[in-house]
C-alpha cells in the first residue's frame, strides 16, 4: 500500500505550523499550594467578576512549587500552605513583597469507608493493617501538621508502618476518595468543595494539637515581566474582606 | 598493464592462509582466475577493486599507482571504478532493472544495447525481487559495464545463466568487451572451453 | 474538554520526531560502520534514555537548565533564552530522551544491509554520501518509519522528564500526560479518563497503520 506522502506532509505542517494557543500577553499565573485547589477556584471567579482579569492556577506542594520558582518557573504570585516556604523564596530574593498570611488552614480527618470517623484516635491505633494517607511533612505543611497532632497523641510510632505519604494533599484526597486509604489527614477546604458527599466521613482535628496553618502568598519577581499591575491587584484583592468571607466558606480561618 | 604484487592473510576454518599473488596482467585481455575454494579468488578481486586492503603491497594499472602500502598510497573504489560483479549479485532492491543501469550511464542507446545483450528488455521495469535468479546475475553483469569501465572484475558470473541463453550472452558480452577495450579478470571455478571466453589464465594456490 | 494538552503533545511529539529524524540517520549511519571503542562509547550513551528513570534525565537537565546556575544564567542573559518550563525546554529533553528509539533501528537495520550492495554502488564510482541517499536508506525505508512511530509515540507518553523539566503551565508545558495526572490530583476523573482514552486511542490508531503499512515487509520493532 502505497501511503500518501504529500498528504502526511500537508498534516504534519498543519500541525507543526499551527501556533499552540499563544496568547501574546500571558494570564496572571497562581502557583497554588494543593490544599488551597478548592478556594482558589472561587477566588479566581469572583475576582475575574471583580476585576475582569484573567487568571491561571497551577496546583502543586507547596515544596514543589517553591523549587520551581527558583529554578525559574513563570509564575506571579505563589500560595504556599506555609509561611516558610513564602519566607525563604522572600530572603532569596525571589518575591516582590513580603510573605503574607492570607489564610490559617484548618485539618481534618476524612474517609470514605463506613467507619465510625469521631473515633478515629482509637480507630488508628487499633486497625490492624488498614493504611493512612498523609501529605508528605517535608513538602506540604498539612502533612506536617498532622504528623504533630499524630505525635501528640501519641499515635505517630505506633502507625508509622502503615503511614502512606502524598507527594501533596491531592494525592492525600486521591487515596482518601479511591478508598486505598482508610482514613486520611486533608484539608476542610475538601469537604466544602464536595458538600453533597454523603459517603465523605470527616471530623475536624483539635486545633490545639497542631501548629497553627499558617498560610503565606508572595508576589513573585517573574512578576515584574509583564502581570506586575494585575499581580499587585491581586494581592489586595485576597486581603479584602470580599476574599477573606470566601476563605470563610471553605472552612480556612 | 595491471602489475600486482600482494601477500594478505586470508582467515580460514583454523587460522590464517596466506593469500601472496603477483603477476602481471595483460590490458585489453580477458583473464580467467582458478584455483581451490578458499584459495582467495574472490579475495584479489576485492583487492583490485579497492574493497580490501592488502598488509602489503603494490597495484600499477597502466603506470597509475592504485596502490603502494609502502608510500600510503590506496585509491579509493570509487576513484578506481572497476565493474564488479559480485557473487552475490548485490542488486538494489529499491531499484528497478532500468534504475540500475541508469544508476551508472546516461547514454540512453547504450543501456538499451546492454538490455538487448542481456535479453532483459521484456523487464526493464521488474525489480531484483521480481527477477529468476539467472536474470538478476544477467542484471548484475549489465550494471557492472554500466559505468563503461577500464578494468572488469566478474565473480562467478554465469554461474546461474540458463544454458540455452549462455552461450550467446557470453559471445555478446566478449564482443562488447572488446570494444570498449576493458581489461577483464573473471573467477570462475570451472575453466572455459579454448576461445569461449578468456584469452589467459591465472592460478591463485 | 480542554484539547490544548493534546495539541500540546501532539506538537512536541511531532517536532521531536523530525528532529530526530534529522540527527540520528546520519548517527545511526556512523555507528553503522566498523565498530570501535569510542562508537560503542557513544552507543553506550545514547542508548542510557532507555534504561535510565525518566526523573534522573530530568533532574539533571532541571539542575544543567535551571538559571540558577551558571550555563542557565548565560543562557537566559545573553541569548534571553530559558529551557525550564519552556516548550523549547520539552523538546530539547524529548530529543535525548527518545534518541535510542530512533537510532537504534535505524543502525540495526544498515548493519543488517549485505556489504556488498554498498560495494557495489562504490565501485560505480558513487561515494559514501550518494550511497546513503540512493541505496541505503530506501533500502530500510520500513525501519526508519517504525523508528519515527516509536519515537513519537513514546514522546506523546513521556511524563517524568516534562514534569521535572517542564512543569505543569497550561498552554506551555502541560502536555497530555501531564494534563491526566493533573486531572487525578484535581480529582476531575471525567478529564482524566478523556485524555487518557484519546491518547490510547491515537497511538493505538498510529501504530496500527505503520503495521498495516509495513505488512509486505514485516519488520516488528522488537527486531
Amino acid at each position: 500500500m502505497r501511503v500518501p506522502m504529500k498528504g502526511i506532509i500537508y498534516l504534519v505542517c498543519m500541525v507543526v505550523l499551527v501556533p499552540a494557543g499563544f496568547a501574546q500577553s500571558q494570564p496572571l499565573r497562581l502557583a497554588v499550594a494543593a490544599n488551597a485547589q478548592f478556594v482558589i477556584k472561587a477566588i479566581q471567579l469572583d475576582f475575574k467578576k471583580k476585576t475582569g482579569i484573567e487568571t491561571e492556577a497551577i496546583i502543586g506542594s507547596s515544596g514543589n512549587l517553591s523549587t520551581q520558582i527558583k529554578n525559574g518557573a513563570p509564575y506571579d504570585i505563589f500560595f504556599s500552605a506555609d509561611m516558610n516556604f513564602p519566607d525563604k523564596l522572600a530572603s532569596e530574593g525571589f518575591g516582590v513583597t513580603a510573605a503574607t498570611e492570607y489564610a490559617s488552614g484548618s485539618l481534618i480527618v476524612c474517609s470514605t469507608t463506613n467507619i465510625d470517623i469521631r473515633n478515629w484516635r482509637l480507630l488508628l491505633a487499633a486497625a490492624g493493617t488498614k493504611k493512612i494517607a498523609i501529605a508528605n511533612p517535608a513538602l506540604a505543611p498539612y502533612g506536617k501538621a498532622a504528623e504533630e497532632a499524630l505525635r501528640h497523641y501519641k499515635l505517630w510510632d505506633k502507625i508509622n508502618a502503615r503511614l502512606v505519604f502524598g507527594e501533596s494533599i491531592s494525592q492525600v484526597n486521591t487515596y482518601i476518595t479511591t478508598g486505598a486509604a482508610m482514613l486520611g489527614f486533608t484539608t476542610e477546604a475538601l469537604i466544602h468543595e464536595y458538600p453533597d458527599k454523603k459517603n465523605l466521613r470527616w471530623a475536624k482535628v483539635d486545633e490545639t494539637v497542631y501548629n497553627k496553618i499558617r498560610q503565606g502568598m508572595i508576589v513573585l519577581s517573574h512578576s515584574k515581566k509583564g502581570n506586575y499591575t494585575s499581580a499587585m491587584k491581586f494581592y489586595d484583592y485576597i486581603l479584602s474582606p470580599a476574599a477573606k468571607q470566601v476563605f470563610r466558606q471553605f472552612g480556612y480561618k | 598493464m595491471i602489475e600486482i604484487a600482494i601477500k594478505k592473510k586470508i582467515k580460514t576454518y583454523n587460522g590464517f592462509d596466506l593469500l601472496d599473488v603477483k603477476s602481471n596482467f595483460a590490458s585489453r585481455g580477458i583473464t580467467q582466475v582458478l584455483g581451490n575454494s578458499g584459495a582467495g579468488k574472490t579475495t584479489l578481486l576485492k583487492i583490485l577493486a579497492g574493497l580490501l586492503l592488502p598488509e602489503e603491497g603494490y597495484i600499477r594499472v597502466d603506470n597509475e599507482t592504485w596502490l603502494d602500502t609502502k608510500a600510503n598510497i590506496c585509491l579509493s573504489p570509487q576513484k578506481r571504478q572497476t565493474g564488479f560483479v559480485f557473487q552475490d549479485y548485490a542488486l538494489f532492491p529499491n531499484m528497478t532493472a532500468e534504475e540500475h543501469l541508469r544508476y551508472g550511464s546516461v547514454d540512453e542507446e547504450y543501456i538499451n544495447e546492454l538490455f538487448r545483450i542481456g535479453r532483459l528488455e521484456k523487464f526493464k521495469r521488474h525489480k531484483p525481487r521480481q527477477l529468476s535468479g539467472g536474470q538478476q546475475q544477467r542484471l548484475a553483469i549489465l550494471r557492472s559495464v554500466s559505468t563503461k569501465p577500464r578494468i572488469l572484475l566478474m565473480d562467478e558470473p554465469f554461474s546461474a545463466l540458463d544454458n540455452d541463453l549462455k552461450g550467446a550472452i557470453i559471445s555478446d558480452l566478449k564482443q562488447l568487451i572488446r570494444r570498449l577495450e576493458m581489461t577483464c579478470l573473471v573467477v570462475t571455478h570451472q575453466p572455459f572451453r579454448e576461445g569461449e571466453f578468456a584469452d589467459f589464465s591465472f592460478r591463485v594456490d | 474538554m480542554d484539547w490544548e494538552p493534546i495539541w500540546l503533545s501532539l506538537r512536541l511529539s511531532l517536532i521531536t520526531t523530525v528532529i530526530l529524524l534529522v540527527i540520528g540517520l546520519p548517527v545511526a549511519y556512523w555507528l553503522s560502520r566498523k565498530s570501535s571503542i569510542p562508537k560503542l562509547i557513544l552507543e553506550a550513551i545514547i542508548t542510557m534514555p532507555l534504561v535510565l528513570p525518566p526523573s534522573v534525565l530530568g533532574f539533571y537537565l532541571l539542575i544543567t537548565f535551571s538559571p540558577q546556575n551558571a550555563l542557565g544564567r548565560w543562557l537566559q542573559e545573553t541569548l534571553d533564552v530559558q529551557l525550564v518550563f519552556s516548550f523549547g525546554g520539552l523538546i530539547m529533553a524529548s530529543v535525548i530522551y527518545s534518541l535510542p528509539f530512533m537510532i537504534n533501528p535505524i543502525k540495526s537495520a544498515l548493519v543488517q544491509l549485505p556489504d556488498s550492495m554498498a560495494e557495489a554502488s562504490y565501485t560505480m564510482g558513487k561515494s559514501k554520501k550518494q550511497t546513503l541517499i540512493h541505496i541505503l536508506i530506501p533500502n530500510i525505508k520500513s525501519s526508519i518509519l517504525t523508528a519515527a512511530v516509536l519515537t513519537f509515540a513514546h514522546t506523546l507518553g513521556e511524563f517524568g522528564v516534562v514534569l521535572m523539566i517542564g512543569g505543569n503551565i497550561p498552554g506551555v508545558t502541560k502536555v497530555a500526560s501531564i494534563a491526566i495526572y493533573d486531572s487525578v490530583e484535581r480529582m476531575d476523573y471525567a478529564s482524566a479518563n478523556n485524555y487518557s482514552l484519546i491518547l490510547f486511542a491515537l497511538t493505538f490508531v498510529i501504530v496500527l497503520t505503520v503495521f498495516i503499512v509495513n505488512r509486505n515487509s514485516v519488520k516488528s520493532p522488537l527486531e
